[in-house]
């Protein structure tokens, strides 16, 4: 258990090390960091949190179906409007969100499911990449026989 | 990338669905001629134009979220074939490497100018795309954690299913006497 446990730190490490060094490298080059970068983080956060909720509410509907509970989802779409509104004091209280580019709160919504398409595009081709290569490699080396019966 | 990620895994070992060993070679071909152009939109005349000539807005958000995600997750690989599989040094190596191009290229577009896009507006973008992926990957965890909530809350209070009464001794000896019949066998 603990070995599994070191394992999974060690994957999130290895998933932000890279992120962070470029992060730093960029930091040490320019004059500072980008003054929206806290607007982009709390609109990203807000609208993947939004719209996978969204999705997840659809299937609390089949939960609430197969297991005779039929205020889940009303009781999922509370919890989860609470957790955003937490979430949203929270990052609000921080600093405004709305993009200096867009003119209102309805520009700023469409905006960011139009920016949230065009990362999760960016990330779903990475993950191709990724997992294809990781893949190729293993799918790569030389048949190994394990019993004398394979051959 | 999609045909070349294709070619590279179906050329190889696998046991359903083999290409001939060709396609693996092909395959690597096209994925790094799709890495090719996509360089090339940054550094040569192939960037996405926006109305008036001007760089699409887009494109400089795609491509740093694009570098900055296939590092993470080719270190990810890497680390994942090393701790998880068993002799896997050799390619998780590798993937060392790609993750290690990857980061190169984004590093090489933060120092040198792109045909439209300047170096610094390449930094500021690769903040911005930083924060976006930090961002969503916070938002999609704590969406599934909020439903996570509701439905280890509602698991939780379901009742225990109640138990059944043992066996009989009627029962026992009925099992016995069916489970003689069919170990005991007959001599030919």
């Amino acid at each position: 258990m603990r070995e599994a446990r070191s394992s999974w730190k060690l994957l999130a490490l290895a998933a932000i090390l890279p992120i962070l060094v470029l992060v730093t490298i960029n930091l040490s080059i320019s004059d500072g960091y980008h003054s929206e970068s806290f607007k982009r983080f709390g609109n990203a956060l807000l609208t993947a949190y939004v719209l996978m909720g969204i999705l997840l509410l659809g299937n609390l509907f089949f939960y609430a179906d197969s297991r005779h509970r039929p205020f889940a989802p009303l009781v999922g779409m509370m919890v989860a409007i609470g957790i955003g509104l937490l979430v949203t004091w929270a990052l609000i209280s921080n600093d405004d969100l709305l993009l200096e580019a867009n003119s209102g709160l309805r520009a700023q919504v469409l905006s960011n499911i139009v920016h949230l398409l065009v990362s999760a595009t960016a990330m779903l081709l990475a993950a191709v990449l990724a997992i294809g290569a990781t893949f190729a490699m293993i799918t790569g080396r030389k048949r190994s026989i394990l019993f004398e019966e394979e051959e | 990338m999609a045909y070349g990620v294709h070619g590279m895994i179906f050329g190889g070992n696998v046991p359903v669905g083999k290409l001939d060993s060709s396609a693996r070679w092909s395959g690597t071909l096209a994925v790094l001629i799709s890495l090719t152009i996509l360089c090339l939109m940054h550094w040569y005349n192939l960037t996405p134009l926006w109305r008036n000539g001007e760089i699409n807005p887009y494109w400089i958000v795609f491509w740093p979220t694009f570098l900055l995600f296939a590092t993470s997750l080719c270190s990810v690989s890497a680390i994942a074939l090393v701790g998880l599989g068993e002799d896997r040094l050799n390619e998780a190596m590798k993937l060392s490497v790609l993750s290690v191009i990857i980061a190169g290229i984004a590093l090489v577009a933060m120092l040198f100018d792109g045909y439209f896009t300047t170096a610094e507006e390449f930094r500021n973008a690769l903040w911005l795309a930083a924060a976006d992926i930090l961002g969503t990957v916070l938002g999609v965890i704590l969406a599934i954690a909020a439903f996570a909530i509701v439905i280890w809350s509602y698991e939780k209070s379901l009742p225990l299913p109640s138990s059944s009464p043992p066996p009989s001794d009627e029962e026992i000896k009925h099992v016995i006497s069916i489970a003689d019949s069919h170990i005991g066998g007959e001599e030919e």
